[in-house]
């Protein structure tokens, strides 16, 4: 469904991401993670269309992401970048309500906004100015903004590709879980595929149905998280000694560092 | 929505009042039943009018023509800045920002000082100089600030500054070889004045201002787009290189014609989009729609002061525009409230 091509990107001098290929396909949670600078950010950026490659391409439904119209796109993905800027004092619901722009002036707008300000449990910053809220709660914001860019009520229901850059950076022990539970019913219930850049290892091995590793521009490791979260793999793109646990309940691994030595 | 539509109402009657009594007010103060009277006969609802001739000809051809022009001229330099200010994301951005004002200003200058006159049609020298004088530098300024096929708003902004320092030194030239006679004329030039206003040169203003100005208006949406960040309009579906463009075309188109028919006419473009802001918070789409009506009322409105404060001469209009917008600027730029909203 996501098809990336020999993907590379340069700027100047620098090598950036060199010649990733990976196919990804509808109903699955896919962890990005690796070190910082890796290109995981810029990895994302390519496949959302914000950066074009200077090689290869990236497919989405067997169409160039370049080929696609913005508006016909801008309907079946969204991205929840790191940083947005907006410093006019917009009230929160008029910033969520933005989700809907590609959809023109539809009748379902309405109820769609509400039901993702509901289901992202910010019902009581709707009459709030989005410039004093705190960072947390931005994310929040713009989490539901992205939702409703991909709500339909149609019959008929394309696959959505749901692009989210370290959307737990400014979140609580709660909000983080509740988030990527929602992200988790979306990818069960309505056709999504997600992909995540996280850093925090231990939610990519609670959430993602398949992670992938990237160190210096490559992709080095794809696998389930079983196969992904080793010692070995671990010190091969981190540089560190890991210790791995198993969650008492779930089963995923949970990660730390080795402090022995 | 209704506290909204009530607002609008309240701007649109208050335009309503503002062209009235722009009409009827002035060295020749007219009657305002003479004002319906005009108004009914020229629809067609009454066959005679009771009149007198002086009264009709100086509502017909003098207060009528220059008040649509006032209203015209207004509201379409007030939606340029609004788009400017939502382009550049900062609520401080000017129309003159790209260019546009200083180059009509260096082309007016060539043609009072050098004095050229179109062969064809010498009445239209100016306006035509100074029209392409301003595109001249906002073409340039839009080269200027590609960056690998792509429009960069920051170095919009610089290149900008560099042209209008450019634009103003050949002015600047210009003014010094200049005998006093065209001195005066240049700068009263600079000042403004709705004083050339007639019924020849308004579907002009129509068609190179307004209409812009009204397919402006429906960039709401998409400049609220890129208040969150050009990369964030483009995930949103706007086709962000395309609207860059559209909004420096119609914000060229509406500034060079505006100032080449009135000359120079400060802080509408700045200040009317502020006070929308004030009035309907920062949605571009509420923010357009009441920049057109305040804008209107306000240009009308300083006319009116323009023409009769010093009656029967006549003050020029940009004196009146700062005077009032730059003590406004600042009380704004002093309050609070609003300190943290910029």
């Amino acid at each position: 469904m996501l098809r990336v091509e020999n993907v590379s990107v340069r700027f100047g001098k620098a090598q950036i991401l060199s010649e990733i290929t990976v196919d990804f396909e509808p109903g699955k949670i896919i962890a990005l993670c690796g070190p910082n600078g890796a290109g995981k950010s810029t990895l994302l950026k390519v496949i959302s269309g914000e950066i074009s490659s200077t090689g290869g391409q990236v497919l989405w439904d067997n169409q160039s992401i370049a080929d696609w119209k913005p508006n016909q796109l801008a309907k079946v993905r969204a991205k929840l970048s790191q940083e947005s800027r907006l410093s006019f004092p917009f009230l929160t619901q008029e910033v969520v309500e933005m989700g809907r722009y590609p959809y023109g002036n539809s009748p379902d707008n309405p109820t769609i906004v509400e039901e993702c300000i509901h289901s992202v449990q910010i019902d009581h910053l709707i009459d709030r100015r989005y410039d004093t809220l705190s960072g947390g709660e931005k994310q929040r914001v713009h989490f539901a903004r992205v939702l409703a860019q991909l709500s339909s009520t149609e019959e008929t229901k394309p696959v959505k590709l749901l692009l989210l850059d370290e959307p737990t950076s400014a979140l609580d022990l709660k909000h983080q879980e509740s988030l990527l539970k929602l992200v988790h019913e979306l990818v069960r219930n309505d056709n999504f595929l997600v992909i995540i850049v996280l850093h925090d290892l231990n939610l990519a091995a609670a959430w993602s149905d398949q992670m992938v590793m990237m160190k210096n521009g490559q992709l080095k490791y794809s696998g389930t998280v079983q196969e992904v979260c080793t010692k070995e793999v671990l010190e091969d793109v981190y540089d560190v000694k890991t210790v791995i646990l198993q969650h008492p309940s779930s089963g995923r691994p949970i990660i730390s560092v080795d402090r022995t030595s | 929505m209704g506290v909204v539509l009530i607002k609008m109402l309240a701007l649109g009657a208050l335009l309503i009042g503002i062209f009235c009594l722009s009409v009827v007010a002035g060295t020749v103060p007219i009657a305002w039943t003479s004002l319906f009277d005009i108004l009914l006969h020229s629809v067609g609802i009454i066959e005679e009018t009771t009149v007198p001739s002086g009264e009709a000809y100086i509502i017909n051809y003098l207060r009528l023509p220059r008040s649509i022009f006032g209203v015209l001229v207004g509201s379409s330099m007030a939606i340029a800045g609004a788009l400017m200010q939502g382009l550049f994301r900062n609520p401080l951005a000017d129309p003159g920002l790209i260019g546009v004002s200083s180059g009509a200003a260096l082309g007016a200058a060539v043609v009072i000082v050098l004095g050229f006159t179109l062969p064809l049609a010498p009445v239209l020298t100016l306006p035509v100089f100074a029209f392409c004088g301003g595109v001249l530098a906002t073409v340039i300024v839009m080269r200027l600030s590609m960056i690998n096929g792509r429009t960069n708003i920051g170095n919009m902004l610089l290149a900008g500054i560099a042209i209008n320092a450019i634009a103003g030194s050949g002015t600047g030239l210009l003014v010094y070889v200049a005998n006093d006679e065209q001195l005066r004329s240049l700068t009263f030039w600079t000042m403004g004045s709705l004083g050339s206003a007639n019924w020849d040169n308004l579907p002009f203003l129509a068609a190179l201002a307004f209409l812009p100005a009204v397919i402006g208006l429906s960039l709401g949406k998409t400049l609220n787009a890129f208040l969150l960040g050009e990369n964030e309009a483009l995930l949103l579906g706007v086709p962000v290189e395309k609207i860059k463009y559209l909004v420096i075309v119609i914000v060229c188109l509406i500034i060079g014609t505006c100032v080449s028919l009135t000359g120079m006419i400060g802080f509408i473009g700045l200040v009317v989009p502020h006070l929308c802001r004030m009035i309907f918070g920062p949605d571009n789409q509420k923010v357009l729609l009441g920049s057109l009506l305040l804008g209107a009322s306000l240009l009308v409105g300083a006319d009116l002061i323009s023409r009769t404060i010093v009656s029967p001469a006549e003050l020029p209009i940009g004196i009146v525009t700062s005077l009032v917008g730059g003590p406004f600027f600042l009380w704004l730029l002093f309050q609070k409230k609003f300190l943290g909203d910029l």
